[in-house]
């Protein structure tokens, strides 16, 4: 069992490593940006003597390793700095946003991860078979369609033609009040609440931006699960298991899924890290107030701090997925965790 | 003799690709009878694998049964339903493989993937299969059977492993044990203990062991009959005395001899020389005819019937066919 601490204690340490690695690297990037950000504050008309005020209150006439220690002091203290586009604290900004992009990130994946998983352990059982046929076809739609196209003809059909979805206009009905905060996630804090009616409407403007985001990244899980089940499905101890007389339903969930299941975390670990950082187009199509809007309109105004955050933000998720992942990993496999 | 506990008769098997069918085994027929260790020999891809994964139906998907039948206490294997099927594997049947540390699940305790076995076929409780398993485990020789049931399979020897699963399919006493090349891959010493245990368990429990090898060493000494095969054929049937000193045909003859001298170690090509060529496949006759010193014009274009040297004792070949009429 010491093992398993050791193993914990290595990632955990390596976890670390890679956070102070990702914020060195962030800082130096966006002061690569080719624009000046004190001048674009100071304003198209405004004078060298402007300019330089400005560089030196947000502290850019310092050398760069001054710039970093103040940065990163900053930072131990949980302060992200201010938005230069709206004055207001980086952290707060994004803290309002996080939820809802964690509301739609966390439905997509679920969708995507009950419905990728046993497609693709389906699509390998009857390896080469119609249903096999018909699960890659839709593999290959998800992985070839444009996200912004599909959102669009989502929109379309669904709000448009068949008035099944709610205006795409963010997360409530303007007029609904927003559930009391327990965990920021609408449907969640609604039920809580027990307001049935919130509830209903959170979730009217929810499932079609979450399942346009789960068709497209259900692809590669779908793909991943069932070219690891089909080695696995190949696999000697697979046939011991036939040998013995277990029965396929045993053997396909229990023996294969287990075994099938650590490429498949891997690519769950990408696929999450993606919903997180990655949907900004279906934030825009559905008005949706997440970090993803933020960002852009930061990164287009040259907003340093906050899209130094941002970048920052989801290379932590990333980071930390990996580590849950390595976790799940040795918890699994006892060649790691015994070793 | 007793009654076979399994009859082979005429089985043939085809590999189906694109664009044509090939019977990598073709009309084979033996029996085997209660209690006996018959030893299957062959050149490699002579259809041993597949002659065994037929009578379990554990074939891969793109190989075919297309005729004859596999008959076990008078049912008809190959009439079976998959569910049928599975109250016989692991439970009357039970085979097991080479490269024995692949063949375990590496995510199961071992203990507990021989407790699965047993509850599979016989109604009792987790924790009585759990014991059971580590009885089993000692049975098979494994010294410390109650903690070593609490290893995964990558922290045991291939040696170890092989017990593992030989515990694994005596978990419910079958009828029939093929092991197919249960030694490849494991030390020579550790080779010589495992079919020590093979034949103990045989003789202990009286299952009928169908062994599968290359060496004609350890036919010689663990089994009591053996059956020759060649490019999916079966060339002869004797008992083990019988085939060494009197084989009688070409084609077992010359694998003796070929043997012989790779002892010596002189001439390892002889034995690719026999190897089968896929053409030899495709014959209507005795797919040996290309190869053999004796051939017949008949050899080409049809099988040999069967030709009773002795009781125990039978050969497919128009050498001794013909001449006896
Ligand atoms: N998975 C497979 N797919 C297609 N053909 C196969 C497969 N496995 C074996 N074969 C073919 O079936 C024939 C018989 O193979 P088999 O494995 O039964 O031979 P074998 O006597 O067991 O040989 P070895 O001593 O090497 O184990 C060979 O011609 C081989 O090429
Ligand atoms: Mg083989």
């Amino acid at each position: 069992m010491s093992n398993f601490f050791n193993f914990i204690l290595r990632r955990f340490l390596l976890t670390i490593i890679a956070v102070f690695g990702v914020i060195i690297l962030v800082f130096l990037l966006t002061r690569l940006l080719p624009n000046n950000p004190a001048a674009l504050r100071a304003g198209p008309l405004a004078d060298a003597e402007l300019i330089k005020q400005y560089e030196r209150e947000m502290g850019l006439d310092k050398p760069l390793i001054v710039q970093f220690g103040t940065y990163t002091g900053q930072l131990m203290r949980g302060d992200l700095g201010d938005s230069w586009r709206t004055s207001q604290p980086v952290r707060e900004e994004l803290g309002i946003r996080i939820p809802a992009t964690l509301e739609l990130a966390l439905s997509a994946f679920i969708i995507a991860l009950f419905f990728g998983v046993p497609l693709g352990i389906i699509a390998a059982f009857y390896s080469d078979s119609w249903i096999d046929q018909i699960v890659r076809v839709f593999a290959t739609l998800g992985a070839s369609l444009a996200l912004f196209w599909l959102a669009l003809v989502g929109v379309y059909i669904f709000y448009y033609l068949l008035h099944w979805a709610a205006a795409p206009v963010g997360r409530l009905t303007i007029g609904i009040n927003e559930p009391p905060e327990i965990t920021g996630l609408f449907l969640i804090d609604s039920l809580l609440a027990g307001d049935i009616e919130t509830f209903k409407d959170a979730f009217n403007h929810l499932w079609l931006p979450a399942c346009t985001l789960a068709f497209i990244v259900s692809a590669p899980i779908i793909k991943i699960s069932r070219s690891s089940m089909k080695d696995v499905l190949n696999a000697d101890y697979i046939r011991t298991a036939k040998a013995i007389g277990v029965p396929p339903t045993k053997l396909l969930f229990k023996d294969g899924l287990l075994n099938a299941f650590i490429p498949i975390l891997t690519m769950l670990g990408i696929v999450f890290g993606y919903l997180m950082g990655g949907n900004l187009i279906v934030e825009q199509v559905f008005a949706w107030p997440g970090i993803g809007q933020y960002a852009w309109k930061a990164l287009s105004t040259n907003d340093f701090n906050a899209v130094q955050s941002f970048v920052l933000l989801i290379a932590v998720v990333y980071v930390s997925l990996n580590f849950i992942i390595d976790l799940i990993y040795a918890l699994i496999n006892p060649q790691i965790r015994l070793e | 003799m007793s009654a076979p506990i399994i009859r082979v008769e005429e089985l043939t098997v085809s590999l189906n690709t694109d664009d044509h069918q090939r019977n990598i085994i073709d009309s084979i027929s033996f029996d085997m009878f209660p209690k006996e260790i018959m030893g299957l020999v062959g050149e490699s891809g002579s259809g041993k694998t597949m002659t065994a994964l037929s009578i379990m139906q554990l074939l891969p998907k793109t190989i075919k049964i297309c005729g004859g039948s596999i008959w076990y206490e008078d049912k008809d294997l190959l009439k079976m339903t998959s569910r049928e099927i599975r109250t016989i594997r692991g439970n009357k049947i039970a085979m097991i493989f080479q490269n024995p540390r692949m063949a375990l699940n590496p995510l199961m305790r071992v203990g507990d993937q021989i407790a699965r076995a047993v509850c599979l076929h016989c109604e009792v409780s987790s924790e009585k299969s759990k014991s059971m398993a580590v009885e089993l485990m000692s049975q098979v020789g494994i010294p410390d059977a109650e903690s070593r049931a609490r290893s995964y399979p990558h922290q045991l020897s291939g040696g170890m492993a092989q017990r593992v699963l030989i515990a694994m399919m005596l978990a419910c006493k079958p009828k029939l044990l093929i092991a197919d090349e249960p030694t490849t891959g494991l030390d020579v010493t550790i080779q010589a203990q495992i079919f020590k245990l093979i034949k103990e368990i045989q003789s202990e429990i009286g299952v009928a062991v169908l062994l599968i090898t290359h060496d004609f060493g350890v036919v010689s000494e663990v089994c009591d009959r053996v059956g020759v095969m060649y490019a999916g054929q079966i060339m002869e049937i004797s008992s083990v005395i019988d085939v060494f000193t009197n084989p009688k045909h070409p084609y077992t003859q010359r694998l003796l001899k070929s043997i012989l001298r790779v002892d010596r170690k002189s001439d390892l090509d002889t034995n690719k020389a026999l190897s089968p060529i896929s053409a030899v496949f495709d014959s209507p006759g005795c797919r040996f005819a290309s190869q053999c010193d004796c051939v017949r014009p008949e050899c080409l274009w049809e099988r040999p019937k069967i030709y009773t040297d002795s009781p125990g004792h039978s050969v497919y070949c128009f050498n001794y066919s013909r001449d006896n009429k």
